[in-house]
């Protein structure tokens, strides 16, 4: 065992540096030090930073020396004073030091304390963009631009406009991206020189500058929209395909909460569920918005007490085509498997069409009002025919799946005259059928533990070699393989007199040998 | 009535829930003994049975019955089950004036009609009695099992509005509760019988398949039984939707236990 190497001494402060200088810091260093020695190496350092005037701020284990210094006195003073328009002692919290740090036109606390922001609001709330790429948000009331000029667009750092947000920290806050940058650091680092330069000016009227959310919480609420507006928007049938173990019809019933938050009137022709259990769930002001169609009690008059609907089924349907209630309207099918094995396919499939086409053929209907045809189908029920026909007639099909207690919608979008675009979105529903995005299932911890042993190298410990020395490289490479074709062959083969000799067979033939050049298998005694 | 299977559908006889309708169904393997914990947990919890049987006569009940702990002598000369045998009354609908209806009209019709008849008697059996005084809890349907339906004839949109009707029924105006067996026909495709358990799958609340494993037959484990709670009573609760375990039936009891944990294996 080699001796163990004799313990370093205490290092001196001040050794390896030249006087003046500010002594580097190194991290493992600061263990030994005893407390005498700290007090030792602060005054000394007193007395040189005094001395030297670099911008750069000191690292950690200097705060303590710093707290007798007035203010900017790391960086020079008037730099100091530019930039942060003069600050009090450094304090964490205080209400005159926030006061003293805030906007100098309100009260709130500075956004250079704090240098990105979630939005926390709703989506309701955003405006739409506008040409101008900063969208404001309510939370934020006082946008001030510190530059020369006042852009109308803030371009991409060139030039001297700078961006300096005051926002309430408690309530909230919002992400400030500038146009054309996604990376977060590029942005932060954007606005740390944004702020840096520049001197404050007024900024324009609130109305004119907006501040676009981030890109990661646009895109969040923006799929919250989409999944449920975009399954309306196109119009037409929205088929939603579920199965027994993912089920589709709080799918169905959060499209028709949805529509009836739209102000639409919806009407839905109930065959599988009873009026109270599709209710249920609902509050009273979208339960006055539907209208319930009844085939759930007596749907081919076996109770014969006159209650049900005359004709049947096929009369309720078509008597939803013949509504002539002005305005949006949000039709539900639960189910259109009920209707599929009632009624021949033919007659559902036409049907269907009459009424999700009905714009059309009111003359006085404006564009706007679109007829949502809304129908649950269960897949299993059908065979290929019938679920091909009603897929084809849809403008939107959700297919319901999921995966480890998550469900899954994969919606298939046939807009008119482009090609069909997929998406897959996990999905939740909450008690009050309003959806809820998911990222995904949640991953499967694995099932085998990883190798605890770590794998060897198995050339190790070989009682062969895998090697080769320099020399037998060497010879390995320049070996020419016998059937390969390569130049000194072609050579060879063609003049064959350079002292190569092709081999020659002699042969003796003794007189029991039998050679018949027409049957050589002659001697054979087959 | 078993009650480690009790314990697994988190019910006892004291409080059942109401107005749901259970689909019991087996592949490759027989799910009777779900039949009769059912018809036994209903009868110990003092519900009204009806209980209409296609497959073995009454005495076959009765013995099973018997080892759980129920008669289904006293019961029906009481009035708490009302016990249609299919075996036996099959023969009367051809022995009968056909004026009068009989629930297995269907058998005399040579296209497969509908079950209106057998829903008629249902609900006469079922109906609350007008003397104002509940005798008995929740009235109950039974059935075992419908694939026979099948077999004798009657389509499979005709089944499904059966159950449909008793659902209306039974469940929803009375808040009873419907139990139903169905066989899964697995690699034999019967389409009628596909489209009957998947139309039954998408309607019931609850759904308890009895599967054998999959590795063929076994002494010590008979069989799988997987749970599927499709409609949760409340929304808000957030319970397991899907639990499989693994059984052994007894003479009187059925054990369960987790996947692999067969006390045998242990």
């Amino acid at each position: 065992m080699t001796p163990a190497p004799p313990a370093p001494g205490p290092p001196r402060p001040s050794s390896a540096s030249p006087p003046g200088a500010a002594p580097r810091h190194r991290e493992g260093e600061r263990g030994p030090r005893v407390a005498g020695e700290a007090a030792e190496r602060g005054t000394e350092r007193a007395a040189q930073k005094a001395t030297h005037d670099e911008g750069k701020a000191q690292r950690n284990g200097e705060l303590g020396d710093r707290r007798g210094q007035p203010a900017g006195a790391h960086m020079g003073g008037e730099w100091h004073r530019r930039i942060r328009g003069g600050c009090g002692p450094r304090q964490v919290g205080g209400a005159s030091a926030a006061r003293k740090r805030g906007c100098s036109r309100c009260s709130w606390i500075s956004h250079s304390d704090r240098r990105h922001f979630t939005a926390q609001r709703p989506p309701s709330f955003f405006l739409p963009p506008s040409s101008s790429p900063l969208t404001l948000l309510p939370v934020v009331t006082c946008i001030r631009f510190t530059g020369a000029e006042v852009p109308p667009t803030l371009s991409s750092g060139r030039g001297a406009s700078s961006l300096r947000l005051c926002t309430r920290a408690q309530e909230g806050s919002i992400r400030v991206s500038l146009p054309g940058i996604v990376n977060l650091s590029t942005t932060h680092a954007r606005l740390r020189q944004v702020l840096v330069v520049g001197e404050i000016v007024d900024a324009p009227p609130l109305g004119q500058w907006v501040v676009t959310p981030s890109e990661g919480v646009r895109r969040g609420t923006r799929r919250i929209l989409e999944m449920l507006e975009s399954l309306l928007a196109l119009g037409g049938l929205v088929l939603l395909r579920d199965s027994v173990e993912w089920e589709g019809r709080s799918l169905l019933k959060a499209l028709i909460k949805k529509s009836a938050l739209c102000g639409e009137q919806v009407h839905i022709l109930g065959c599988e569920v009873s009026e109270e259990e599709f209710r249920e769930g609902f509050d009273s002001n979208i339960n006055s918005r539907l209208v319930y169609h009844d085939l759930f009690r007596d749907p081919l008059n076996w109770s014969e007490t006159g209650e049900t609907l005359p004709g049947g089924p096929l009369e309720a349907l078509r008597a939803l085509c013949r509504r002539t209630h002005p305005g949006p309207v949000t039709i539900a099918l639960d189910s259109l498997s009920w209707l599929l094995l009632h009624l021949p396919c033919t007659t559902l499939c036409q049907t269907l069409h009459t009424l999700s086409h009905q714009d059309s053929c009111r003359g006085d209907s404006s564009p706007g009002e679109q007829v949502h045809v809304l129908g649950l189908l269960h897949e299993e029920l059908h065979g290929p025919g019938p679920l091909g026909v009603l897929s084809s007639l849809a403008q939107t099909e959700v297919t319901l799946s999921g995966a480890m207690g998550q469900a899954s919608a994969h919606v298939l979008y046939r807009r008119p005259q482009q090609r069909p675009t997929h998406q897959t979105q996990w999905f939740s529903i909450l008690p009050d059928f309003s959806l809820e995005l998911q990222g995904g299932p949640p991953l499967e911890p694995q099932p085998y533990p990883d190798p605890r042993v770590p794998s060897m190298d198995p050339t190790t410990h070989l009682t062969f070699n895998l090697r080769l020395s320099k020399k037998e490289r060497e010879a390995k490479d320049s070996l020419t393989l016998p059937f390969q074709f390569s130049s000194e062959k072609q050579q060879a083969l063609l003049c064959p007199g350079l002292g190569q000799a092709t081999s020659h067979i002699f042969y003796e033939p003794d007189a029991y040998d039998d050679l018949d050049q027409e049957d050589p298998d002659d001697d054979l005694d087959v | 009535m078993f009650p480690e299977l009790n314990n697994l559908l988190n019910t006892t006889p004291d409080q059942t829930e109401q107005g749901k309708l259970t689909l019991l169904c087996d592949a490759k393997t027989d799910g009777s003994f779900l039949v009769h914990h059912f018809l036994s947990f209903y009868l110990k919890a003092n519900c009204k049975v009806c209980f209409v049987a296609l497959i073995q006569s009454f005495s076959h009940y009765n013995i099973v019955g018997q080892k759980l702990g129920v008669s289904l002598t006293t019961a029906r000369e009481c009035g708490q089950l009302v016990f249609l045998e299919g075996l036996k009354s099959a023969v009367d609908v051809f022995f009968r004036p056909q004026e009068e209806p009989h629930p297995l009209q269907f058998l005399r019709e040579a296209n497969s009609g509908n079950l209106q008849p057998l829903y008629e008697f249902v609900q006469e059996a079922l109906k609350p009695m007008d003397s104002g005084e509940a005798a008995w809890r929740c009235p109950v349907l039974l059935v075992d099992d419908l694939s026979v339906l099948l077999s004798l004839g009657v389509g499979a949109v005709a089944v499904l509005d059966f159950i449909h009707y008793c659902r209306a029924t039974v469940c929803r105006e009375w808040k009873g509760n419907v139990v139903a067996l169905v066989h899964d026909s697995g690699d034999a495709e019967d389409e009628e019988n596909d489209i009957l358990l998947n139309g039954l799958g998408h309607q019931s609340h609850l759904i308890l398949r009895a599967e054998g494993l999959a590795t063929g037959f076994c002494k010590d484990v008979h069989g799988q039984l997987r749970i599927l709670w499709r409609r949760p009573s409340e929304p808000t609760a957030q319970r397991d939707r899907s639990l499989t375990y693994q059984y052994k039936i007894q003479d009187k009891n059925v054990s369960f236990f987790a996947k692999g944990m067969s006390p045998a294996v242990l």
